[in-house]
């Protein structure tokens, strides 16, 4: 069996390691976690760290981080310290069950806070809920989180066929586009934005000129610009995610089609124009926060971005670093304002009585009901100036 | 028929980087009979090397470029000597699914590394931007030199293969090694030498690619699409895997632009199964001899 | 002594006590481990053992295919789809549960034998691409055909009811599995005892020779591939149950190369190196985790360290321990007894 003594030894390290593992995870096993103990609150997070959309999932895991070590290094919520527990997802729902299952039903937390992507918080939504955890303003800009109301669900984020059907309407009265497409993702979410922007279409008596989709990861747009362009759009709507809106926008530049560009929320970040270049100068966009250049010297924000450059080799955090690190702050006044007795009753009803809560950095203020669990339903609209994200409007 | 064309000429260009790396694979399998799944994640190591010299240490495009395949040309010598070799006389099977675990290791461990991760970064060309353009068609300038690149290369690899003793060398060692090793040819480092030039290829695929498909650790998926394209022109042809790369790339092109949502992704697919019911060995193949 | 009960095995077919023989004591407390679980522990690690019973029946298709018959196939995943989707089709229409499972199998029984056809003629790595081509034209038609499957927005699987009375706790779902994994490992071993099965094992190692000496060979390996696909299915329809959602970017080749990494760490060739690899597919990522956790404190989820397990483990095997787990599994239980011996004198 062993044919080398290389082999024999290998073998016997890796059985050793195989039998210590084994032992550590009955060891997590015997432990018991709840939500909430004398001195910590439990939360759970199942964010993309490793696959398509990991340049949004880690920086808001950062976000999360570092309000978190704030908190706890001032002592805690009523004395009670935060720890949260992350899994990666990958962007892949299998995963994202198994992980959700794990963490709702195994170490029992108190709140998922800042679950990341709308294909994922669309599975695991009931596994959460009927746990008794909590889904806390989840990274999914998705209508089920909110529509109906559920109990044990609150979000900051209106839906992205919300959004799409916002920015329609803006393209359609005040930019007086006539001739709409759509260039979306294959899947889930680039299916939920092209929903939006047909059913803002709809309203205003208008109908897409063309579409063409792309599979994730694909490297290649020329057929479906060739397309676009031979339908003579005068806007194209994207339902598409970084990596591949950038690339599409040097496709765009490749063939010269000056036509007007129209982002969703996932692809209105700095990281696109980092990849795009000058390719993505007079891209417009929908985003509930605002660019960083035009809120980082508010006396809020300048402390944080300042924390964050010390770490990070003096560079501005990433949008959805923010994301992170405002729900996470959101979590924590909600705990605080509860008072020492937390439980999920008295979180949930603490939260309802929200009301135009001062959210910084430029999203639109909080405001919570029995009968509503999204924070705001506004939108800001962005363009790229000068190789910056610009504010242009706020859309409602 | 202007949109017919350009949807040709935007397919070979995408054909041309499937065909660099179909070559790596066909280069391997015709020396070692192995069937290297980890290819991709080579042309993605290639991609990444680039990056850290071009960007991270500022060296010119070209030198970067130049060090990063060479520095994959030496880790493809030494999968091959510290892994590989040791896997001489087994089954072709087992050997497959060892490139398979180590493409899992290397895309794993770009992840792991604290200056790469998980992130997307951009690699500008010193064309970036530049386009020809001649009657209405565009070609993008990365893409002109990556088609001149490929051809040469192809060129110049097909001439060794044919022309020089080293090249007849490998042509006997992937006949029978064993024979081979009776007449004095040095088996061993021909097999490096295979699998330097190899990761090579890939690693300037690599290269070339991440002007325009940015580099990130699922770079390696393209390996996926490069395996039709190297069956397709028969698993042991050099020209074959350039035709099979062309092949795919515009029919690929053609079906996104007149074909429904969906068929563009599936057409290199499609195309496979049908010629391989065909030709059962690919277009350029030939058919085993069978030991009995 | 072993010669009598092996002959009176084999008129009667093999029972699991045969096939167990020296096992039986060791196999015996893993049954009752397995039986006692949902009352220890419900939720996580349940899920992860009704995952362990459903790979492992895939698996086991997976290696009557590739370990008996020894044909390459890239795209199990399509059979698994197929499954999965058609049972929750069939569930959705009012057909009932088992109606649902007899047409996961029987639909994807057919997707076998349809892809056995080509496959006849092929071998080796163009066998290997071919199916791999097959899997992915699967998993583009399952996004596309939205009146099935829902699209990529995925559906919803309803809950099991059986006769009117709902089966969809988790722990009815465990011992559905694992009923159902018992049944296919009996199948599997007996499959070997037959005509057909040494068949397989003659063509894997060489098709010309078993094709002179007058078997059939496109009738074996239709049998191969149908069988294997009729295994994945039945996992399918049971994973439709166990998940609870289905959606077209679950079964993608990534699935299709876990199976198979997981046949050769567990062991080419054997039936309990699937269950053994079965195992590590599932639990050992999450194990892994905890033991990185043990020497970094806090957060321990870093990207990147499946694959790394996976792959590393797999060069691992390949290179030291082709048998694969098995055959370390059957060493340790020699040198076990051995001691026992010596211990005894």
């Amino acid at each position: 069996m062993f044919r080398t003594p290389a082999a024999r030894y290998a073998t016997r390290l890796a059985l050793i390691v195989g039998l210590a593992s084994a032992g550590a995870a009955s060891a997590a096993l015997a432990a018991e976690n709840q939500g909430i103990t004398k001195d910590e609150i439990l939360l759970g997070a199942v964010l993309d760290l490793s696959g398509p959309v990991a340049s949004i999932g880690v920086p808001v895991r950062e976000g999360q981080d570092m309000a978190i070590q704030a908190v706890n290094d001032s002592g805690g919520i009523h004395g009670r310290k935060i720890r949260i527990i992350y899994a990666d997802s990958g962007y892949d729902p299998k995963k994202a069950i198994i992980a959700t299952q794990k963490l709702a039903t195994d170490d029992r937390v108190f709140a998922f806070v800042g679950q990341l992507g709308a294909a994922i918080v669309h599975v695991t939504m009931p596994i959460i809920t009927n746990s008794g955890s909590l889904l806390l303003f989840p990274n999914a800009p998705i209508e089920e989180v909110y529509e109906p109301t559920k109990p044990l669900a609150f979000t900051m984020q209106p839906a992205y066929n919300v959004q799409a059907r916002l920015a329609a309407a803006y393209a359609y009265n005040t930019l007086g586009k006539r001739k709409f497409c759509a260039f979306y993702q294959d899947d889930d979410s680039g299916e939920q934005v092209l929903r939006g922007i047909n059913e803002g279409l709809d309203k205003v008596g208008a109908k897409l000129v063309e579409k063409a989709s792309y599979k994730r990861g694909a490297t290649d747009f020329s057929s479906q610009f060739a397309r676009l362009k031979q339908a003579d759009c005068d806007i194209v709507m994207f339902g598409a995610v970084v990596r591949e809106a950038a690339a599409a926008m040097l496709e765009r530049q490749k063939i010269g089609w000056n036509v007007d560009v129209l982002v969703s929320q996932p692809s209105a970040t700095d990281t696109v124009i980092r990849l795009a270049g000058s390719a993505a100068e007079g891209m417009l966009g929908v985003n509930q926060m605002l660019p960083l250049d035009m809120i980082k010297d508010q006396p809020n924000v300048a402390p944080v971005f300042k924390a964050y450059a010390d770490s990070h080799g003096g560079k501005l955090p990433d949008p959805a670093f923010l994301y992170g690190y405002n729900f996470m702050k959101l979590f924590i006044e909600a705990a605080r304002r509860t008072g020492p007795d937390l439980t999920t009753q008295n979180f949930v009803k603490t939260l309802e009585q929200f009301s135009d809560f001062d959210m910084n950095f430029g999203m639109a203020p909080a405001t919570f009901s029995a009968t509503q669990h999204v924070g705001s339903l506004s939108t800001n609209l962005l363009k790229v100036v000068n190789g910056q994200w610009t504010r242009i409007g706020v859309l409602k | 028929m202007i949109a017919f064309l350009q949807q040709v000429i935007s397919g070979s260009a995408v054909g041309i980087v499937y065909a660099l790396v179909a070559l790596g694979f066909v280069m391997v399998h015709k020396s070692t009979q192995v069937f290297n799944f980890a290819q991709g994640e080579l042309m993605m190591l290639g991609a990444f090397f680039a990056f850290t010299f071009i960007i991270l240490f500022g060296l010119p495009f070209w030198l970067g470029g130049v060090l990063a395949i060479v520095s994959v040309a030496l880790f493809g010598v030494i999968l091959d000597r510290v892994l590989l070799r040791r896997m001489v006389g087994t089954k072709p099977f087992t050997i497959f699914m060892l490139t398979v675990g180590i493409g899992f290791c290397i895309r794993s461990i770009v992840m792991l590394v604290p200056m790469w991760g998980t992130d997307t970064y951009s690699l500008p060309s010193p064309l970036q931007g530049r386009v020809f353009s001649f009657g209405g068609l565009i070609i993008s300038a990365d893409h002109a030199v990556i088609l001149l690149t490929a051809t040469v290369i192809t060129t110049g690899l097909f001439v060794f293969f044919q022309f020089t003793r080293l090249g007849l060398a490998m042509r006997a060692i992937a006949q029978n090694p064993l024979a081979a090793s009776y007449l004095g040819v040095r088996v061993d480092s021909l097999f490096s030498i295979v699998w330097a030039l190899s990761a090579a290829a890939a690693a300037l695929a690599g290269v070339m690619l991440a002007p325009i498909s940015f580099v990130h650790a699922d770079m390696g998926q393209i390996g996926l699409k490069a395996i039709p394209a190297a069956v397709l022109g028969g698993f042991d042809s050099l020209p074959g895997a350039i035709v099979g790369g062309l092949i795919i790339g515009i029919v690929e092109s053609l079906a996104g632009f007149y074909c429904p949502e969906g068929v563009k992704d599936v057409a290199a697919y499609i195309v496979l199964l049908v010629v391989l019911a065909v030709k059962p060995r690919g277009l350029f193949g030939h058919p085993d001899a069978k030991k009995v | 002594m072993q010669r009598r009960s092996e002959s009176a095995a084999a008129q009667r077919g093999l029972t699991l006590g045969d096939l167990l023989g020296k096992q039986r004591p060791v196999a015996l407390v893993l049954l009752i481990v397995l039986a006692v679980i949902p009352y220890l522990h419900s939720g996580y690690w349940l899920s992860q053992l009704t995952f362990v019973a459903i790979y492992a029946i895939a698996g086991f298709g997976l290696q009557i295919l590739l370990g008996f018959a020894g044909q390459v196939s890239l795209g199990q995943a399509a059979f698994l789809a197929t499954g999965a989707y058609v049972c929750a089709y069939v569930e959705r229409i009012g057909l009932g549960v088992p109606m649902g499972f007899v047409a996961a199998i029987v639909v994807s029984a057919g997707g076998g034998l349809l892809v056995a056809l080509p496959a006849l003629r092929m071998s080796g790595l163009y066998l290997a691409v071919a199916t791999m081509s097959f899997g992915f034209i699967v998993e583009e038609i399952m996004a596309r055909w939205t009146a099935l499957t829902g699209g990529n927005a995925g559906i919803v699987v309803p809950a099991i009811k059986l006769a009117g009375v709902p089966l969809d706790q988790p722990w009815q779902i465990y011992y559905l599995s694992w009923a159902f994994c018992l049944l296919v490992l009996l199948l599997s071993a007996n499959l070997l005892r037959t005509p057909i099965g040494r068949a397989m094992l003659a063509i894997r190692d060489s098709e010309i020779a078993a094709g002179s000496s007058g078997i059939r060979v496109s009738r074996v390996k239709g049998i191969a591939f149908g069988l294997s696909a009729a295994f994945a299915g039945l996992a399918g329809a049971l994973y439709s149950h166990a998940l609870g959602f289905l959606s077209p970017d679950q079964f993608t080749i990534a699935m299709s190369l876990d199976l198979l990494v997981m046949i050769l760490i567990g062991g080419l060739g054997t039936l309990r190196g699937v269950l053994l690899g079965s195992v590590f597919l599932v639990m050992s990522p999450e194990m892994f985790q905890q033991l990185i956790g043990l020497f970094t404190a806090g957060n321990t989820e870093v990207a990147g360290l499946r694959p790394f397990l996976f792959g590393f483990s797999l060069i691992f095997i390949l290179l030291f321990q082709p048998n694969g787990v098995d055959a370390m599994v059957t060493r340790i239980g020699q040198w076990l007894a051995g001691l026992a011996e010596a211990w005894r004198r």
